[in-house]
C-alpha cells in the first residue's frame, strides 16, 4: 500500500528537486495534471524538469498551490488577505511568477497576479507606471517621445 | 556571479514579455482607457498595443460634441486625428495578419459626409479579417433635437456586415439605415441591439438562430416630421431565442417557447400594452419596467408562479402594485422591488429559497419574511424625501421582519435631496439595530451637515462595516476623514455639547479597521490613502469595519 499521500518531484533550473504531494500540483497546474493522468510520469524515477523555473520562485508556486489546497475553505477575506500578503514581491518577483504560473498553467494564480498588474496600472500616469514597472528604458527617440505627449496629452 | 549585471538585465522583464499573449491578458483586464494608455509606456509595449485585436473608440476622446455645435474650427483636425488613429491601428492588424476581434465604435458627434466615408472603410476592413463583435453607436436622434440642431444624414450600414460569417454579436445605435438588399440574405446574429428602423422584424425573420436580443426604443423615420416610435412587433419561429430585452414598444408578440429571459417596458407607461408573457413557459427570469395601472395585483403573483416553475429570479421595477403584496414561492431565488410612487404599504415575503432581495423606494412600507433562507441576503435602497422621511429610517429598519434578517442587510445611501433639514433635530436613543453593512454613495459637501448626518445614520443603525463609494465628481475627503476621527473619538470635544451626557453606542468603539478596494501601501493613513485612489467613477471604495468594545447583540432590543 502507498502512502495516502503521493508525492512527486519537480526539479528548478539550478536542479534543486522539491518533493510535492501529487494532489496539490495536479489541482492547480493543468499541465502536471496531464502529465499524471496521461500516465508520463513515473513515480519511481521521474522528476518533473522545470528549466524556465528557478528555485525561488518555484518554493513561491509550491506554497501558493499548497496553501490553496488546504485553505480552499476558509472565507474569502482571508484568502484574499493571504493572496495579497503573498504578492508583495517587487517587480521581477511577480515577472518570474507570472512566467511559472504561465508555463505550468495554474490559473487562478494567473488571474491573481493580471489582477494585481492590472490595479499597479489602473489610473495612473505614464511616468508612475513607468516608475511601478521598473521600465527604464522605454526604448522611444526623444523625437517619438514628443509626438508621443503631443499626440495623447491626457496620457501624461 | 556579477549580481549588477543579471539585475540589470532583469530590470524591463515585466515589460518586455516575450509572450505577447500574456500582454494581451493584461490589456483585456484593463479598462479600455488604462489600456490604451500602455502604448506610449515603451516600444515593446506599443508594439503589443498595435497588436491587440480589440478596438473601442470614443469620438469624445477626441473632440466633443462642444466643438461641433459652435463649428469649432479645430473639430476638422481633431476628426482627422480620430479618423487617422482608427485607420492606423486597423491596418497595423491586417499587416501582422491578425484578426480584429473587437470593433466598437462609438460617435457622439460627427460631420457626417467626411467620416462616413471613412466608417465604409473600416467596416470592409473589420467584415473581411474575422469580427467576432461590431459595434456602430451613432448619435441618437432626440439627441440633435434637444440640442436644436438637426443633422439629417443616416448612415448606411454595408452590406458586408452582414456577410461576415465570423460576426457574433452586432450592436448599433442611432441613425442607421438598412439596405434593402440586406433582406434577401440569410444572416446569423446572436446579440441584436436596434435602435432604429421599422425593418427590424423583417431582418430578425432572417435570423432564426438568434439566441439574445435586444430592442429598445426603436423608431421609424418620417423625412417629414419627426420619427415615430415603433407600436408594435411581432417576431415568429425563434425556436433558439432565449434572451429578449424589449423596451419601448407597446405590443409585443414574440414566438419563442425556449425563451428563458425576458425584460420588458412599455413606451407609454398609462397606455394598455400588449406582451405574450403567458406563452413562455421555460421562463427563469422575469423583469418588468413601469407596468402601471394596478396590473400587479395579489392574485397576479399567485398566476406567476402557478404557470412558470421554473421562474428563480423576479424583478418589478417602478410598477404599480396593490397596498399589501403577498409573494409566495418556493422556487424563488432572487427578488428586486423598486416601489417609488405606488401606495404600497406591506411586503409579505414567503420563499424558503430566497438568496437575495433587493428593494428601491420609499421608507414607508413595512417588509417581512414569513419563511426564509439562512443564506439570504437583503440590500436595501430607500429614498429620502426630507418632507417626512428623514427621521423615519430608524423605523423603515425596525420594520422590517423578523429582527434575524437584519444581520444580513445592506443599507445604501444614494441621494440626500433636502438635507439641510437635518440640521434643526438631534436625535440620540437607545442603540439601534444591527445592520451588515451601511453605504454610503454620498455624503453631505457643507461641512455644518457633518455631524448631523453621522448622528443621523448611526442613530438609525448600528452597521458593522461602513462603505464609502468613491467618485471623483466631488471630494469625499474631508468628510471621510471627519467621520474617522469621530469614530475612533478624536472630535468627541468638539461635538460635546451635543451629546449632553448620553452615551451613543459609537463611543465603545475598539477599533476600526480601514480596507479598501484599491492597493495602498502598508501602513499609511488613512488620508493618504484617500489621496492614492485611483480615479475611476463608482468601482473604488473604502471600508470601516467597526469593532466594538461590548458586543452590541445582533438584535438589540427595541424601545
Amino acid at each position: 500500500m502507498g502512502s495516502p499521500l503521493k508525492k512527486i518531484m519537480l526539479c528548478s533550473s539550478e536542479k534543486e528537486i522539491f518533493s510535492v504531494e501529487e494532489q496539490v500540483m495536479v489541482q492547480h497546474s493543468v499541465i502536471i495534471n496531464n502529465m499524471i493522468e496521461d500516465g508520463s510520469y513515473n513515480y519511481e524515477e521521474s522528476k518533473i524538469p522545470l528549466d524556465c523555473v528557478d528555485s525561488k520562485t518555484l518554493k513561491k508556486v509550491i506554497d501558493y498551490c499548497t496553501y490553496h489546497t488546504h485553505h480552499h475553505n476558509d472565507n474569502q477575506e482571508d484568502l484574499e488577505a493571504w493572496d495579497a500578503q503573498f504578492l508583495n514581491v517587487d517587480s521581477n518577483g511577480l515577472y518570474d511568477l507570472l512566467m511559472a504560473a504561465n508555463y505550468l498553467e495554474i490559473r487562478n494564480l494567473l488571474d491573481l497576479i493580471y489582477r494585481t498588474i492590472k490595479n499597479m496600472i489602473k489610473g495612473k500616469k505614464i511616468d508612475e507606471i513607468r516608475r511601478i514597472l521598473n521600465i527604464k528604458d522605454h526604448g522611444f527617440t526623444p523625437e517619438e517621445e514628443e509626438q508621443n505627449r503631443k499626440e495623447y496629452p491626457h496620457f501624461y | 556571479m556579477d549580481t549588477t549585471v543579471a539585475e540589470g538585465k532583469r530590470m524591463d522583464r515585466l515589460t518586455s514579455l516575450p509572450e505577447v499573449i500574456i500582454l494581451d491578458d493584461i490589456l483585456t483586464r484593463l479598462p479600455y482607457k488604462d489600456a490604451a494608455r500602455t502604448s506610449v509606456l515603451s516600444k515593446e509595449w506599443r508594439d503589443t498595443w498595435y497588436s491587440f485585436p480589440i478596438l473601442s473608440i470614443c469620438s469624445k476622446d477626441f473632440f466633443s460634441m462642444h466643438d461641433v455645435l459652435l463649428k469649432n474650427p479645430l473639430r476638422f483636425s481633431n476628426q482627422d486625428m480620430l479618423i487617422h488613429y482608427v485607420t492606423k491601428r486597423l491596418l497595423k492588424l491586417l499587416d501582422q495578419g491578425l484578426a480584429i476581434k473587437v470593433f466598437k465604435l462609438n460617435m457622439q458627434c460627427v460631420d457626417h459626409k467626411k467620416m462616413f466615408y471613412h466608417v465604409d472603410l473600416w467596416m470592409k476592413m473589420v467584415s473581411e479579417n474575422g469580427v467576432q463583435e461590431l459595434e456602430l453607436r451613432l448619435p441618437l436622434p432626440t439627441a440633435y433635437v434637444a440640442k436644436g440642431c438637426t443633422i439629417d444624414q443616416e448612415y448606411d450600414l454595408p452590406l458586408c456586415v452582414i456577410e461576415a460569417k465570423s460576426l457574433t454579436k452586432l450592436v448599433l445605435r442611432g441613425k442607421i439605415r438598412f439596405h434593402q438588399a440586406f433582406l434577401n440574405h440569410s444572416i446569423k446574429l446572436f446579440s441584436v441591439l436596434f435602435s432604429h428602423e421599422g425593418i427590424v422584424e423583417n431582418l430578425i425573420s432572417h435570423c432564426p438562430l438568434i439566441e439574445h436580443l435586444t430592442i429598445n426604443d426603436c423608431y421609424i423615420y418620417n423625412p417629414l416630421s419627426v420619427p415615430c416610435p415603433v407600436r408594435s412587433l411581432f417576431l415568429h419561429g425563434l425556436e433558439k431565442l432565449k434572451e429578449a430585452d424589449i423596451r419601448g414598444i407597446q405590443g409585443v408578440y414574440i414566438d419563442a417557447p425556449n425563451l428563458e429571459n425576458l425584460c420588458y417596458c412599455p413606451l407609454d407607461v398609462y397606455a394598455p400594452f400588449k406582451l405574450n408573457l403567458d406563452s413562455f413557459t421555460n421562463l427563469r427570469c422575469l423583469r418588468l419596467f413601469f407596468l402601471e395601472g394596478s396590473i400587479i395585483t395579489d392574485k397576479w403573483f399567485v398566476e406567476l408562479f402557478h404557470k412558470f416553475h421554473f421562474l428563480e429570479s423576479l424583478s418589478l421595477l417602478c410598477c404599480s402594485m396593490s397596498e399589501k403584496i403577498n409573494i409566495l414561492s418556493v422556487q424563488l431565488k432572487h427578488l428586486k422591488l423598486s416601489i417609488h410612487c405606488s401606495n404600497s404599504r406591506e411586503v409579505n415575503i414567503d420563499a424558503p429559497n430566497l438568496l437575495s432581495c433587493q428593494y428601491y423606494g420609499n421608507f414607508k412600507i413595512a417588509i417581512s419574511f414569513l419563511r426564509y433562507s439562512n443564506q439570504l441576503e437583503l440590500s436595501f435602497n430607500p429614498t429620502l424625501d426630507y418632507k417626512h422621511n428623514y427621521y423615519s429610517l430608524r423605523e423603515f429598519i425596525q420594520n422590517i421582519k423578523p429582527q434575524m434578517v437584519l444581520a444580513s442587510l445592506s443599507l445604501s445611501i444614494q441621494h440626500l435631496p433636502g438635507i439641510e433639514q437635518i440640521l434643526s433635530q438631534i436625535q440620540v436613543s437607545s442603540t439601534p439595530p444591527t445592520i451588515k453593512r451601511l453605504g454610503l454613495q454620498c455624503v453631505p459637501k457643507n461641512e455644518a451637515l457633518y455631524f448631523p448626518y453621522v448622528n443621523w445614520l448611526l442613530s438609525s443603525c448600528c452597521p458593522r462595516t461602513i462603505i464609502f463609494i468613491l467618485h471623483s465628481d466631488y471630494d469625499r475627503k474631508p468628510f471621510i476623514l471627519f467621520m474617522y476621527e469621530l469614530l475612533m473619538g478624536g472630535k468627541k470635544w468638539k461635538w460635546f455639547h451635543h451629546f449632553s451626557d448620553t452615551k451613543c453606542w459609537w463611543h465603545e468603539l475598539k477599533n476600526v479597521k480601514v480596507t479598501s478596494s484599491f492597493k495602498v501601501h502598508e501602513n499609511v493613513d488613512l488620508e493618504t490613502m484617500l489621496d492614492s485612489f485611483p480615479k475611476s467613477d463608482g468601482e473604488e471604495y473604502i471600508s470601516f469595519s467597526l469593532e466594538l468594545l461590548v458586543k452590541i447583540k445582533l438584535c438589540s432590543t427595541i424601545s
